[in-house]
């Protein structure tokens, strides 16, 4: 007689890596092999839903079939390791990266981490909005000192590859062939809608040097640098008004 | 909650899915309670955990697990332990269960999740384990919680136990309540040759705390029909017939209708829900008292 042990490691390794040494485990009733089949797709068709709803646009351009492969090769690479797989997927933009049969579509790695942006700003936590009101009646140079946080659910993501297009127009663009253009996203959850926002040069030079922790005074600086001409107050006021930034945790203790 | 398996009305309810939880929100129905997947709610933040505020408001709430690996040689995992007790925390839900299954693989071998409820052997060595990790998950809880009787395609060789007193003897070592799945019995049974009334009239009533129907797909398979429990079509006539052997034994139990594939509308879900409230209607006053 097995142990528990036994049997649920040759049961797992039956599922993922294919071996049938759990078979002599089961009973034997001529449909143990069949019985098993059940088991192992079972597996698999749930976690191919799970990340076929995660990465909905990975999906659509590279088709079911391909998709399907990929999906099996990431589950032999990185099974998940929680009781869960409401996280699992995180890798698989890193796994698309090292993937030879991939390689002739570099664009794939930042569409993937566009999708997981959006998968996870969903769930993401909140943290209250930094509201106008907070900056009004500030001297310059308090207002330039500043240092907003982007919301908890906010990803930037900045590619050589027109992800935002890609990612609007996927059905079109699977079987295209596509030239680099840079493009940069802001993926976030201010209120209950995931937002996926095309960004200037500017505008993703401002919001990630206060992503990095900048001053205002700092990612005005950076933004001016990328476009002197860009309109920097109405960006601002524009990812303000929208609920983008909250208060940095340290300057919350501090005003306190 | 506590002392009790469960403070659930012993009304008819439904398992709650994505699709339908706005038009819940929006237009609740007439039942008391629904069921949702505690795992579907572990997430820091965002609509889900509104929009489950909001339901709490209006409904009682069942919080069923399929993440916590009960039966897995190995303990539960914390975190998921933490996440759950948060949740109970700020949902208060009127039960807490979970299956009697495994999910993981050993930590030994990686851990891997398997994202399905898998058999286990009908040993000792199992029950054990299971009592033990339902002890795990009764103390960091706070709460009786109800394990699920398994529905299965393939059972192991060199039982020790039957699948009823497998079921049976677990819910007595661990000391806690039995969430018994109707459509389970009659699927297991189908699948591994077992007499499904037998089985049902072996189960420890007096544990019982909720009662769980759904549907099941028929699949060709060598020799015979594969029953597939995908809870993707209505009740079966064979399934309600041991449900009304069940609530005879029983008496009114909270019971709830479970559609997880090809969901329907609503208004499909609720007619399932009508039938089985019609049901506990009929029950004799008194019934399964003298169980």
């Amino acid at each position: 007689m097995s142990t528990l042990l036994e049997i649920q490691s040759r049961f797992a390794a039956g599922v993922f890596q294919g071996s049938d040494g759990i078979l002599s485990d089961l009973e034997d009733d001529g449909r143990q092999a069949a019985r098993f089949e059940v088991y192992r797709n079972n597996t698999h068709a749930s976690i191919l839903e799970v990340l076929a709803d995660a990465f909905p646009t990975i999906r659509t351009l590279l088709g079911e079939g391909l998709f399907t492969r990929l999906v099996t090769a990431f589950i032999r690479h990185a099974p998940s390791r929680a009781n869960h797989l409401l996280d699992y997927g995180a890798e698989l933009p890193d796994f698309i990266a090292l993937s030879e049969p991939l390689a002739d579509r570099p664009w794939l790695v930042d569409i993937a981490r566009l999708d997981w942006a959006r998968n996870a700003a969903y769930g993401a936590g909140e943290a209250a909005p930094m509201g106008a009101d907070a900056l009004q009646g500030l001297a310059a140079d308090v207002l330039l000192a500043l240092r907003p946080a982007l919301v908890p659910s906010a990803t930037l993501l900045h590619s050589d590859w027109p992800i935002h297009a890609i990612w609007m127009n996927a059905d079109a663009m699977a079987e295209s062939s596509i030239a680099p253009r840079s493009e940069a996203v802001l993926v976030a959850r201010p209120a209950m809608q995931v937002q996926t926002s095309l960004l200037h040069p500017a505008e993703h030079a401002l919001l990630r040097t206060l992503q990095d922790g900048g001053t205002l005074g700092e990612a005005a600086v950076a933004a001016q640098q990328t476009d002197p001409g860009f309109d920097l107050m109405t960006a601002f006021a524009g990812h303000l008004s929208a609920g983008n930034f909250t208060h940095r945790r340290n300057e919350e203790t501090e005003e306190e | 909650m506590k002392g009790t398996n469960t403070s659930l009305p012993p009304t008819a309810g439904f398992g709650l899915r994505h699709p339908h939880v706005l038009d819940v929100i929006s237009r609740p129905p007439a039942i008391d309670w629904v069921e949702v997947h505690t795992e579907n709610y572990m997430v820091p933040g965002g609509p889900r955990l509104r929009q489950l505020d909001a339901i709490r408001e209006r409904f009682d709430l069942s919080f069923h697990g399929v993440g916590l690996s009960l039966g897995s040689v190995d303990e539960p995992d914390r975190e998921h332990l933490t996440r759950i007790r948060d949740l109970v925390r700020r949902y208060r839900p009127a039960a807490l269960s979970d299956h009697i299954a495994w999910v993981r693989a050993p930590a030994q071998v990686g851990g891997a999740s398997l994202n399905d409820l898998l058999p286990l052997p009908c040993t000792e060595e199992a029950v054990n384990v299971l009592a033990r990790n339902i002890g795990i998950f009764q103390d960091a809880t706070g709460c009786q919680v109800m394990v699920e009787n398994p529905s299965m395609y393939a059972a192991f060789a060199g039982a020790e136990l039957d699948h009823a007193d497998f079921v049976k003897e677990t819910v007595r070592r661990a000391g806690c309540g039995l969430l018994l799945d109707v459509n389970n019995i009659h699927v297991s049974a189908h699948n591994l040759g077992f007499d499904a009334a037998d089985y049902l009239a072996r189960m420890p009533f007096d544990a019982v705390g909720e009662i769980h129907l759904a549907g099941h797909a028929e699949r060709a398979d060598a020799g015979g029909t594969l029953l597939i429990d995908d809870h993707g079509s209505q009740v079966r006539d064979s399934v309600w017939t041991l449900y009304d052997q069940a609530i005879a034994a029983t008496g009114a139990v909270p019971t709830l209708v479970e559609w997880d594939t090809e969901i329907p509308e609503l208004e499909v879900l609720l007619a399932e829900v009508r039938t089985a409230q019609s049901r506990l209607d009929a029950l004799p006053t008194g019934a399964g008292t003298a169980s």
